[in-house]
């Protein structure tokens, strides 16, 4: 990538690199990536890209055959994919963006860009082994209690101690190195 | 039935053999090879599955890029095929069994039955006028209609009629007396109402007797009861009695004897009235005797008027009489000889079964008891019966129900049925059952009489004991066994004892061989009994049996009469196959059930003590409704209206598939191609929504010979549509559904399509939805451009998700992404035509294998070589060309049959100038693929 | 015949009524649902976007866990169904990923070698119970109410993976509601997502889309929805209610073994009806009441 210097703006032009899509076919789930023709079947399926104009699932596939790395994995778009596999259904190429996008996740991830809400979740999975340990109350274990359910939920994290350690702490001190 | 024809272009001698080619498929790309191939002077056969050649290309209505009409390209060359010396057309053939190798072909060839010949046929339609089926019109994709009998398109060549008829159905091949019932429903529901009449005439001559009296087993294989309940045929044809009646349209029969040979029928009843009216209306005199002292036998003299008035039976027997066919009453024929003294030349005996079995039990003499057949006979003679209160009738059949009914109606305050099996095993009919019920009848399932108790000689009660069912007999119904000491005792004053009929032993049956049941022996087809001339049928035959065997065998002993008389074989093809249709497909997403029409009756009150008709007939919407029900399985109905439109002879509804034995030399194969089924994309809507359309059914709605005369118009509403969108690579470059290739002649078949829209409506937005367009050919991208710039057609790149209905207009909305710029959109359309891939035809799997030539991948015929070999097959001498090994457009299609001829041409070549085929099929592999063919 | 109950996170705390049902009319059904103990997160959703191989051991020690019992799993939730069977399906097939799960499973005794099936609620319905056996259990069949199937994403999605029903053509709910008596009602969008899983990243997008639904189904005639996903049920639950809503009829939105259970015979009490945030009454009322 260079800039070029016009009348004092500084503007980047990208040059096109399959640099990226290579990194994406090797990571389970995108394998595919090379397959995609850009018809725009995946965005005319897809319930997010219908419900609002800030995610295009196309386009970031697009982004991701030109090489636009940086961009694609410190944007949001995609973890705004609901993981529905409409996209996936519907595709004649037999290429699955949604799959793409968690394989893309995954590299963000590994990198550091992850967003708050999906940062804090995990990290309460990976310390109590489920999701809601905090929200089950005494009300949610009476409720249980009442209709003949066993209050207690046998949820093991040690488990998640274990996975922790093996692949998230590498990503931890990544984080923490800001790299 | 297959008729054989042996080898019928070539003598036997292989080696002197003249050399011909047979080409598969009568599409553009056959038609191409076939001219090619005979004009240079070589006999070619041209089998083509359908009707008529011509191919897809017959119903496109223009042509890319040139926007040339279909039609008016392709009819000249329908032409000069039909008419070349050296082509010999055969149509609605197909190609079964293929053996021998280049050069020598051995070809079966399959001639299905147009029923209609060829050489006589000239195309005029008056068949076509008068045929009342009316069936979906497949070369208009179902959007139009043709008959039964038809020409696919104006232009079909030959240009001769077919008659589309399938199998028998099932309705008239069980019905003993063969009565034609699709036919009479078929004509009744366009109420032709006399013609439906004569129809079941020509059977039977009992349209309102056994419409009222028939167990009607044609209802219960009626193909419709498979889908809800079967049509209700007899009511149908009393109704078409019923209605001739009330309106008069009785047509005058006048004696029609011609013969002078007389015929002798003994017993009045259905089976002797039957036989006399057919062999009269055959020119014979026919002299019934009957030993009562008036006709009708058991219809006359058993069956209650509230079920059968006796003036119905009366004018029926009248109009048989008005044939020319002489009653004597009160004479009983005493022998054979009796009859030959009085110079009758055949005889039919129908003297019935009338003698009521006894129940062999203690009391059964008393006072009191009757048997079933003599208490109707002294009711319907209107002779007085002594009946007390409380009656029992014992048995299960339609004469025990009668004797209940009729008891109830002479006053009886309590009647009950006593039957020894359970209620599933009552053999008597269903609906008189139930009215039975309704009347107050009483039921006693599962009990059987063992003494009739009386007291100073009259009747008391009766002492019954309980049954169970243990094993078959051998009727099939379950044996009932009395239960050990469950005796017990049913208070009554009467009892009717009807537990079937036998043959009464009478003087004449002494003359003829008889079995150990006093039933007369005869020929099971021919009715012959072991006295030359001498036939015998009905009751008399089968023992107690129905009255439509009874009339149905009365006809069968005409026609044997008739031949004996003639010095004929009387045996000769009286019992042919017959195939009773298979399940008829219905689409089951716009088949609404219906149930049967109710048959209204008179109310119970109205019934008491009344032996008016109970069953009141349908109405004439009633009847036009229910004749509508019939599903026309199999098509054409038989009802030989065309047969007597035809001025040329040239019907003949007896036809049989022909077998034909071809030898050949070369083999083109041009099976062209099948659309692929869109319904498969349920987010497509099509199927689901009527204004999702295919290509093909917009190719006939825009066509001026088309269903709806070149008007494009909804589906829904027939309004002409003002947004039009073309969704294309459906079916096609789709892995998902197993097509992962490109159909090649979509894009540009899309653009053609869409500039005839703006063509019919300059109007009307029109928008194709691509991911490319493929426009590779010669002038394919100056159409492209001329469809956007001169004719405004809206290029949309993105590929349409899915579609949704508005319910209000019955509109489309599709949500698609427009990749150019990033939008996405919902669209509305109120017409959305889907351009569906290419592919191969139905069944070549099947001809690839006889023919033992290799399949491509994607199921297509697999071509030797694409760039050097491509139209050899994987077999030596069996060439391909056209949409059989691949999409293609028109061009390219005549390019390989040409191009297929010519190879085909080499080998036929080869066979003249006397090489032996060998060095000829060598010379036509380069020598680099030698290795390939050796190694095979 | 047994199935092990793997109830994920959610359902327990948030839809413990869905739980509730679905023993009892299993049971009824003649499933014995036993609890399956021990487990943890499927790691749908979040350790998912992470880390492939975090994500394939969380869901392969639960499918160990089944194994060591030997017995087949019922998922009820769409997204544990869907964690579960792609993760089988990954394990079968990767030997190398097999390899490095069971590593880490030895430690505990277990061990994955892909012995155990994972069903969905609807397969066991359909396929392992059958249709024809439920329509014999009805006892008070409904008088023909109109409910509307709401199948999920991942109950169905991707149909190589998963088995379940056709994508594009789902049935085994509407099949399940006309086998107790009701009208399974058609509408525009039927599969797609509720947008449940949105309500992470964005709500307001998560809240269009599960409108959207809302909206298709009660322009259908609906009275009421049927789920086979927890998720799905709280989302399109939730969705009524907020900003906008108040002026709108609420549909009841019911899981499929709560609709059910009345059919059968089932008391309120164990289906947990009081706890629906919107009164389903409405529907199963219309149990045993003549059409």
């Amino acid at each position: 990538m260079h800039t070029c210097t016009t009348k004092g703006q500084e503007k980047s032009i990208h040059v096109p690199t399959s640099a990226f899509a290579k990194e994406v076919e090797k990571v389970e789930g995108g394998e595919a990536i090379n397959k995609c023709i850009q018809c725009g079947i995946c965005t005319a399926s897809c319930v997010v890209a219908n419900a609002t104009d800030l995610y295009r699932p196309r386009r970031m596939i697009q982004k991701i055959i030109l090489g636009l790395r940086e961009e694609v994995l410190s944007s949001d778009q995609s973890w705004l994919c609901l993981n529905c596999r409409m996209c996936e259904e519907r595709c004649q190429e037999g290429v699955s963006p949604a799959e793409i996008f968690l394989a893309v996740r995954t590299i963000a991830a590994r990198e550091g860009h992850v967003p708050r809400v999906f940062k804090e979740a995990v990290k309460t999975v990976l310390e109590d082994g489920w999701m809601l340990k905090d929200a089950y109350t005494d009300f949610q274990e009476d409720e249980r209690e009442d209709l003949g359910l066993n209050p207690e939920l046998h949820m093991n994290n040690e488990f998640v101690g274990k996975l922790r350690k093996r692949y998230f702490e590498r990503k931890k001190a990544a984080e923490e190195s800001g790299s | 039935m297959t008729v054989d024809h042996p080898t019928q272009t070539n003598p036997a001698n292989k080696d002197t053999q003249e050399p011909s080619a047979l080409v598969i498929g009568g599409g553009v790309a056959g038609m191409q090879a076939a001219l090619d191939i005979a004009n240079q002077g070589f006999k070619v056969h041209l089998v083509e599955k359908t009707p008529s050649i011509g191919g897809h290309m017959a119903a496109i209505d223009k042509t890319f890029p040139t926007l040339d009409c279909s039609a008016c390209i392709l009819t000249p060359r329908l032409s000069e095929v039909a008419r070349h010396p050296n082509i010999e057309l055969l149509t609605y053939s197909e190609v079964k069994r293929v053996t021998g190798k280049a050069g020598n072909f051995h070809v079966e060839v399959i001639r299905k039955p147009r029923y209609i010949l060829e050489d006589k046929c000239s195309g005029c339609g008056d068949c076509s006028e008068v045929c009342p089926i009316e069936v979906a019109n497949e070369f208009d994709e179902g959007l139009g209609f043709r008959k039964a009998t038809y020409l696919p398109f104006p232009q079909a060549t030959p240009n001769v009629y077919t008659i589309d008829k399938r199998d028998h159905p099932a309705c008239r091949i069980n019905c003993p007396a063969g009565v034609n019932a699709q036919a009479f429903v078929t004509l009744m529901n366009q109420k032709k109402y006399a013609e439906a009449i004569r129809i079941v005439r020509d059977a039977i001559p009992f349209p309102g007797t056994l419409g009222r009296v028939c167990v009607s087993w044609c209802e219960g294989q009626c193909q419709r009861g498979e889908y809800d309940e079967s049509v209700s045929i007899r009511n149908l044809h009393r109704f078409l009695s019923d209605y001739e009646r009330e309106h008069n349209t009785q047509v005058t029969v006048e004696p029609q004897i011609k013969r002078s040979e007389r015929v002798a029928v003994v017993g009045a009843g259905p089976a002797g009235i039957s036989c006399a009216y057919h062999l009269a209306r055959k020119g014979y005199p026919v002299t019934v005797f009957e030993k009562r002292s008036e006709e009708g036998g058991l219809l006359k003299y058993a069956i209650p008027e509230y079920r059968l008035p006796r003036d119905i039976l009366q004018e029926e027997i009248q109009w048989v009489a008005k044939h020319g066919v002489e009653f004597v009453c009160d004479r009983e024929i005493q022998s054979i000889d009796e009859l030959k003294d009085e110079g009758f030349k055949a005889v039919f005996i129908a003297t019935g079964a009338s003698h009521s079995n006894k129940l062999m039990i203690a009391g059964e003499d008393s006072k009191g008891v009757y048997h079933a057949i003599d208490f109707l006979d002294r009711v319907a003679s209107h002779k007085p019966v002594e009946l007390g209160e409380r009656v029992v009738v014992i048995g299960g059949g339609d004469a025990a129900v009668d004797s209940c009914r009729t008891a109830l109606r002479l006053g009886a305050s309590e009647v009950t049925m006593i039957y020894r099996r359970s209620q599933v095993e009552l053999p008597a009919i269903p609906s008189e059952v139930e009215m039975a019920r309704q009347e107050g009848i009483r039921f006693m399932f599962l009990t059987n009489p063992v003494e009739v108790l009386t007291q100073k000689g009259t009747v008391q009660g009766v002492k019954c004991i309980r049954m169970r069912l243990g094993e078959p007999d051998h009727s099939g119904r379950r044996r009932p066994i009395p239960i050990p000491d469950s005796e017990f005792t049913v208070v009554a004053d009467t009892m009717i004892i009807a537990v079937g009929q036998s043959v009464e032993p009478i003087p004449l049956h002494n003359d003829l061989d008889t079995t150990e049941w006093g039933t007369i022996i005869t020929d099971q087809v021919t009715l012959q009994t072991s006295n030359e001339g001498v036939f015998a049928g009905g009751d008399c035959v089968l023992g107690p049996a129905t009255v439509v065997q009874a009339v149905g065998q009365g006809e069968e002993a005409a026609i044997s009469i008739d031949r004996y008389l003639n010095g004929l074989d009387i045996r000769a093809g009286r019992d042919p196959e017959v195939y009773r249709i298979a399940r008829p497909k219905i689409d089951q997403s716009t088949f609404i059930p219906q149930a049967r029409a109710e048959m209204p009756h008179q109310s119970i009150a109205s019934r008491k003590g009344d032996f008016s008709e109970v069953e009141l007939g349908f109405d004439e919407d009633t009847a036009l409704d229910e004749s509508g029900r019939c599903l026309n399985c199999t098509i054409c109905c038989e009802c030989m209206n065309c047969v007597e439109a035809c001025d040329r002879d040239a019907i003949d509804h007896s036809m049989k598939e022909e077998r034909l034995s071809l030898n050949v030399g070369a083999i083109v194969v041009a099976t062209g191609y099948k659309l692929f089924e869109v319904s498969k994309y349920k987010r497509l809507g099509y199927g689901k929504f009527k204004n999702v359309i295919t290509a093909m059914e917009f190719e006939r709605l825009i066509n001026a010979a088309g269903p709806t005369q070149g008007h494009l118009i909804r589906l829904s509403d027939g309004k002409m549509p003002k947004n039009i969108g073309f969704v294309q690579c459906v079916g096609a470059r789709d892995t998902q559904k197993n097509v992962p290739h490109c159909s090649r002649v979509c894009c540009m078949y899309g653009i053609k399509n869409a500039v005839m829209a703006r063509e019919h409506d300059p109007e009307a937005k029109v928008s194709i939805y691509y991911a490319d367009i493929r426009a590779f050919g010669k002038g394919f991208e100056e159409f492209f451009e001329m469809s956007k710039t001169r004719f405004g057609v809206n290029f949309v790149r993105g590929r349409v998700g899915e579609v949704d209905e508005n319910p209000e207009n019955d509109n489309l909305m599709i949500q698609v992404e427009n990749t150019e710029t990033g939008s996405v959109e919902k669209v509305e359309h109120d017409l959305l035509v889907i351009s569906p891939g290419l592919l191969p035809a139905d069944d070549v799997n099947i001809l690839a294998e006889e023919l033992g030539i290799a399949l491509s991948d994607e199921g297509y015929i697999d071509v030797r070589n694409e760039l050097t070999s491509p139209v050899d097959t994987s077999k030596m001498g069996i060439f391909v060309c056209g949409c059989a090994d691949g999409p293609k457009d028109i061009p390219d299609s005549v390019t390989a049959g040409s191009a297929a001829a010519m190879r085909a041409s080499i080998v036929l070549g080869g066979m003249i100038a006397g090489q032996d085929s060998e060095h000829t099929i060598e010379s036509l592999a380069p020598e680099a693929e030698l290795e390939t063919t050796k190694s095979r | 015949m047994d199935m092990l109950l793997y109830r994920g996170c959610t359902t327990p705390v948030r839809l413990p009524a869905y739980e509730a049902a679905t023993i009892a009319v299993l049971e009824k059904l003649g499933v014995n649902v036993i609890e399956l103990k021990d487990t943890n997160c499927c790691g749908a959703q979040y350790v998912e976007s992470m880390d492939r191989m975090a994500f394939a051991s969380m869901s392969g020690r639960i499918l160990a866990l089944a194994e060591r019992e030997e017995k087949d799993i019922l998922a009820i939730c769409g997204a544990c169904s869907g964690s579960l069977k792609t993760n089988k399906h990954f394990l079968d097939h990767d030997i190398r990923a097999r390899d490095e799960v069971n590593s880490l499973l030895a430690e505990e005794g277990l061990k994955y070698s892909g012995k155990v099936r994972v069903r969905h609620l609807l397969q066991v319905l359909a396929e392992d119970i059958g249709f024809d056996k439920i329509e014999r259990a009805v006892v008070k069949p409904y008088n023909g109410i109109k409910m509307a199937a709401h199948y999920g994403c991942h109950v169905t999605r991707p149909y190589e993976i998963v088995h379940v029903d056709d994508p594009e053509n789902p049935t085994i709910l509407d099949r399940l509601v006309e086998a107790v008596g009701g009208q399974a009602v058609d509408y525009p969008g039927k599969t797609r997502c509720c947008g449940g899983p949105m309500l992470a990243m964005d709500e307001d997008v998560a809240t269009t889309i599960g409108l959207d639904k809302i909206d298709n189904v009660t322009k259908a005639g609906a009275d009421g929805i049927v789920t086979a996903c927890v998720f799905c049920d709280i989302q399109l639950t939730q969705v009524q209610f907020g900003g906008g809503t108040s002026d709108r009829q609420k549909i009841p939105v019911l899981p499929i073994t709560q609709f059910l259970g009345p059919a059968l015979g089932l008391d309120e009490d164990m289906l947990g009806v009081e706890l629906n945030k919107i009164d389903p009454h409405s529907v199963i009322d219309c149990c045993g009441v003549s059409q």
